[in-house]
């Protein structure tokens, strides 16, 4: 069964700007990012670069298509959105 | 890209505008630059893909001056450019007084970064570009770093002494990229945005 929990997204260059959002505990980080765009709050990751969240308590970083709730997330929890550059050049990576 | 595939794309970009209009936001449509210069000939949704040129309203207040303001700003667009969508759009400032930012200039281009365009590679639409603009009107962007100074120091001094480098307006509601893009939405999925704490 699954339940609504509310969890504090932390903006990747500034962690005092916090999206405090209800989601299911089934939501995936995947599906949370897409939102996060699409509410304005972080803008597309570059060419080169990806987000993933990471439980600030933990220290873990979440799979990408694994609930929150299986991953441990819970209610209140404060998730660090992380902008991941791979593969890049260190000219790229700059950008 | 050219030919039937040129003529998805375009279709592709009209259909983003399309589905965000808004308060905010709101645009014509042309095929040629004299169209759009006697706004006529208004390209409809069924000819999205005949769509080259681009008058987009953006009804976001911004600095024309020191004190002064501009409740909307008309920018230009043509997507009839050599490579695009590798290649970014040309854009300029159609209505009067330009914004008074590093970012806009009469008869410029508008300076979009070449890290929103050129670095994407294609991987990016005018609705993005929409968003983008948006908040630069409203001095809502992360910095291109110290230093930087556009084609106007004095109105980024300005703005760091005034606004502290913060947003014209913080509540500001942007307009938003429409949900298919990203996929089908979730119904069992809520996202329900309870606050968005900005720093001080």
């Amino acid at each position: 069964m699954t339940k609504k929990i509310r969890i504090n997204l932390l903006h990747p260059t500034n962690s005092a700007e916090i999206l405090s959002v209800a989601v299911s505990d089934t939501a995936t980080p995947k599906f949370l990012i897409a939102e996060m765009i699409r509410a304005g709050f972080i803008p597309q990751p570059n060419h080169v670069g990806q987000y993933k969240l990471r439980n600030t308590r933990t220290g873990h970083q979440l799979l990408d298509d694994q609930a929150l709730g299986a991953g441990g997330v819970t209610d209140n929890a404060n998730l660090s959105v992380d902008h991941a550059t791979t593969g890049a050049s260190p000219e790229e990576a700059a950008r | 890209m050219k030919g039937a595939e040129l003529a998805r794309r375009r279709k592709f970009d009209y259909e983003i505008l399309r589905d965000m209009r808004c308060p905010s936001f709101d645009f014509e449509a042309y095929r040629t630059g004299g169209d759009l210069e006697r706004r006529a000939n208004r390209v409809t949704d069924a000819q999205a893909g005949s769509a080259g040129r681009y008058r987009l309203k953006l009804r976001i207040p911004t600095l024309i001056g020191p004190g002064k303001w501009a409740q909307e700003t008309i920018i230009g667009v043509n997507v009839d450019v050599a490579d695009y969508p590798r290649a970014e759009p040309a854009t300029w400032v159609i209505s009067h007084p330009v914004p008074w930012s590093p970012h806009f200039r009469a008869g410029s281009p508008v300076c979009i970064g070449e890290e929103f365009w050129q670095a994407r590679e294609g991987h990016v639409t005018l609705g993005h570009l929409v968003v983008h603009i948006a908040r630069m009107l409203n001095w809502d962007e992360k910095g291109r770093g110290g230093g930087y100074v556009g084609w106007n120091a004095k109105a980024i001094e300005y703005h760091q002494t005034h606004y502290g480098g913060r947003p014209l307006d913080s509540a500001l509601v942007y307009p938003v990229l429409p949900s298919w893009l990203y996929g089908e939405p979730d119904d069992d999925q809520p996202f329900e945005i309870i606050t968005h704490q900005r720093p001080r």
